[in-house]
């Protein structure tokens, strides 16, 4: 259990350090793709809508004329 | 949940968000010197509420509440800033699966002359993508996707999976083998 805010920082610290390392393996490995392709960021970019995912919570209200 | 685990937690989002700013400089230097990841707080809903109206409303000021629950510690939420703009905002989570973590809101700024607007999908995709391989799931799910979206999604490797929905399959070779270490926080 940790309860000293200093020691929770530190170990969140590790355990980012630790993911960064994983992450940087992932990202290096031949079978990486990256999200970020010209066609993805054209195709995302012509969707109208704002919202890509989500239910709407409720109506928006009418804005007042 | 103990303090150990939020910690573990916590390093992972934090590590997921920070590749997302790595992938932002790989692709446009010019709009990564200006882009910011970082988690969804007060400043990111008071900017949500300054967007300009549009048909959806996801109740974002809600997410601050959800991030205090420990049913939602494996929660990832995101928001993009473009200087003080708030270019979107992500919240997904994987809830009770040991498989799946679904992407429950995903949301632009409705203002279509900023720069971000075709980044802000993949943008927090790969940074849900980065979070979920630590976890070791085995899917990122879009809950409840816009249908005009599809397209696009299917171009970042999304496919409807029978019983599962809008699906991208993290087991593609790379997973099991280099990300081992982070089971479901254990």
């Amino acid at each position: 259990m940790v309860n000293d805010p200093g020691d929770f920082n530190a170990n969140v610290a590790r355990f980012k350090a630790i993911a960064d390392k994983k992450l940087a393996r992932f990202r290096a490995s031949a079978q990486y793709d990256d999200f970020l392709s010209d066609d993805a960021i054209d195709a995302f970019a012509k969707v109208e809508g704002s919202a890509y995912a989500g239910r709407p919570h409720k109506p928006r209200k009418p804005s007042a004329a | 949940m103990d303090g150990w685990q939020l910690a573990e937690f916590a390093g992972l989002k934090q590590a997921a968000r920070e590749q997302v700013t790595q992938d932002a400089w790989q692709k446009n230097g010019t709009l990564a010197v200006r882009l910011k990841v970082d988690e969804i707080d007060e400043r990111a809903i008071l900017a949500h509420e300054a967007w300009h109206q549009d048909h959806y409303d996801f109740g974002w000021d809600r997410v601050l509440k959800w991030k205090t629950r420990p049913a939602n510690a494996r929660a990832l939420d995101i928001a993009l800033w473009h200087d003080d703009q708030l270019a979107g905002m992500c919240w997904a989570s994987p809830q009770a699966s040991k498989e799946k973590i679904m992407v429950l809101y995903l949301q632009r700024n409705p203002d279509s002359t900023l720069p971000t607007r075709g980044y802000v999908a993949p943008l927090c995709l790969s940074g849900v993508r980065y979070y979920a391989l630590m976890l070791g799931l085995q899917w990122v799910v879009i809950r409840d996707p816009l249908l005009q979206a599809r397209a696009a999604y299917e171009l970042d490797g999304f496919r409807q999976v029978k019983g599962i929905g809008l699906a991208y399959d993290l087991a593609r070779g790379y997973a099991s083998h280099t990300l081992e270490g982070f089971p479901n926080g254990q």
